[in-house]
């Protein structure tokens, strides 16, 4: 697909946090006002929104979108689960890069409550107290049956994002927790414990993609969206190897396929690390390493600041939070900032190269998965 | 040992289950036109896309345990913890059930027996009816929290 390029030009996040307080579209729209001023955009420059959000109710983004007054726009709604937001960063680039316009906003907000998500489809597996956690619970457990894996492996992931966080002044719980801390706070699904697993949270993040020929019209700069794969693997109830997240590898193979690229050219990653699990075998789909290896790479400390291939240094969702619709474009903004140099206290130095992930749905494979790669100039 | 008792009128799942004299099963369909089993009755087959109709066979009567995890952040209306997997059975499906504990609790790969026994409670405070698959071999008849082990 011949794509013409496009840009990052602005990003803007509010905190994740409970905020009791605050209506949606208000995070919203203060994640919107920071992109558009980081970027330097009048409101005229918009010509199209894509807005992700779960259970934000009808016509989300026109909600958040017309107390800003913004023209005569093109506004589309996103629903992909956890992936939405991740859809419709890539919505607007595909919308930029085939020239339906030059420059649009991607949205992503939730406002969350307490507990386990209530998913509102009907589903056996549902009915039968199945959970997102023990979902990733049960791939887990296959993993270590399969490899020999130890729960601990899974818990330095944990141990890992804190120390990250740490550093991110933009994280929610930026303490920093031991591995023992970890593996003693309470059981959710074995071998997950609470801190192995990510939070509830409220929040906005929003990015504004521009064309290249745009960008240069006006003497701006941005980091480059370079492909994008979009996946969901749709066979219902077969055996599949749950080790090995199908629709991760085949979004990522889309998007190295795409770029050029392959896994040792990437020099920072955000992953969707909703629970520990899921970054431990995220790892392995993303191809950071063969099927069964993720141990090394978490006992070498190769996804920790400083090792091979940083991931998440923003402190993921585990020390973020989860906003479901937002988690997704958090991410385009974390490593926007990478690729800018400007993430203070936690920059990968010389970061060139870097894959956005995110993974979706009420099981672990029928619901949707977005790989993403950008670079600096 | 005696055959287990079988409430299929309060099920989690409108037609999940079944029982006959060789003891309970998993409703399984099988597509009128290519023959091709789904877990349930489909209204379209996800092979032939037909919609000429399933017949209701019995499948999963055993099966071998894939994975399973100790459920302790549970749904409202289950009691804590409960041991939930998946079971590939015979028939070339993987199902979700629960998982027997205690002595009934098989290992990642062994194989197991389905039964059914009150799962959840329902909206009115009744008991619901699921599958619960068990060690082979197994005498428990139902979940046995207090004696699980890791």
């Amino acid at each position: 697909m011949n794509l013409r390029p496009v840009r990052i030009v602005g990003v803007g996040l509010t905190s994740f946090d409970k905020h009791d307080d605050r209506s949606v579209e208000s995070l919203a729209r203060e994640a919107v006002i920071a992109a558009m001023r980081d970027g330097g955009l009048e409101r005229t420059d918009i010509q199209a929104a894509y807005t992700a959000h779960l259970y934000q109710g009808e016509v989300f983004g026109q909600r958040v979108l017309r107390e800003l007054a913004f023209p005569e726009i093109m506004v589309i709604n996103v629903e992909n689960a956890c992936a939405g937001g991740s859809t419709a960063v890539r919505d607007a680039w595909l919308a930029i890069g085939t020239g339906q316009c030059d420059v649009a906003l991607a949205i992503g907000a939730e406002k969350m409550g307490r507990g386990l998500i209530s998913f509102v489809s009907a589903d056996v597996e549902l009915a039968l107290g199945s959970t997102a956690p023990a979902q990733y619970a049960l791939a887990g457990n296959r993993h270590m049956h399969e490899f020999g894996t130890s729960p601990e492996a899974f818990a330095r992931i944990a141990v890992k994002s804190r120390a990250h966080a740490a550093r991110n002044p933009n994280a929610r719980f930026r303490d920093t927790v031991s591995l023992e801390e970890v593996m003693q706070s309470r059981p959710i699904a074995e071998p997950l414990t609470l801190l192995q697993c990510c939070r509830n949270g409220s929040g906005a993040a929003a990015v504004v993609l521009a064309s290249d020929d745009w960008v240069r019209r006006r003497g701006a700069a941005g980091v480059r969206i370079l492909s994008s794969g979009l996946a969901s693997i749709m066979a219902d109830k077969e055996p599949r190897d749950l080790t090995s997240f199908g629709a991760t590898r085949a979004a990522a193979r889309i998007a190295y396929d795409g770029a050029g690229l392959g896994p040792e050219d990437v020099d920072v990653i955000e992953l969707h690390d909703a629970f520990t699990v899921g970054e431990f075998l995220h790892y392995e789909g993303l191809g950071l390493c063969a099927k069964g290896e993720a141990t090394r790479l978490v006992m070498d400390e190769e996804t920790t600041l400083g090792g091979r291939t940083p991931v998440n240094l923003s402190g993921g969702l585990l020390a973020k939070s989860h906003p479901l619709g937002a988690t997704g474009v958090a991410q385009f903004v974390e490593l926007t900032w990478q690729l800018r140099g400007a993430a203070t206290g936690r920059q990968v130095e010389g970061a060139r190269i870097a894959l956005a992930h995110s993974q979706g749905g009420t099981g672990l494979e029928a619901g949707a998965t977005c790989v993403t790669l950008l670079a600096r100039d | 040992m005696s055959a287990p008792a079988i409430d299929l009128v309060d099920q989690i799942w409108p037609g999940l289950m079944g029982a006959d004299a060789a003891g309970a099963y998993l409703v399984g369909g099988r597509c009128a036109s290519c023959g091709a089993v789904s877990l349930g009755l489909r209204d379209v087959c996800a092979r032939c896309w037909s919609s000429g109709g399933m017949e209701a066979v019995p499948i999963g009567r055993t099966g071998r345990l894939y994975s399973a995890t100790l459920v302790h952040q549970v749904p409202e209306g289950f009691d804590a913890p409960f041991l939930a997997g998946y079971v590939d059975l015979p028939e070339g499906l993987r199902a979700f059930a629960h998982i027997g504990l205690g002595a009934a609790r098989p290992a990642i790969g062994g194989d197991v027996v389905l039964q059914v026994a009150p799962i959840r409670k329902g909206k009115d405070g009744r008991m619901l009816s699921g599958p619960l698959y068990v060690a082979a071999g197994a005498t428990s008849s139902g979940p046995q929290p207090e004696g699980d082990a890791p």
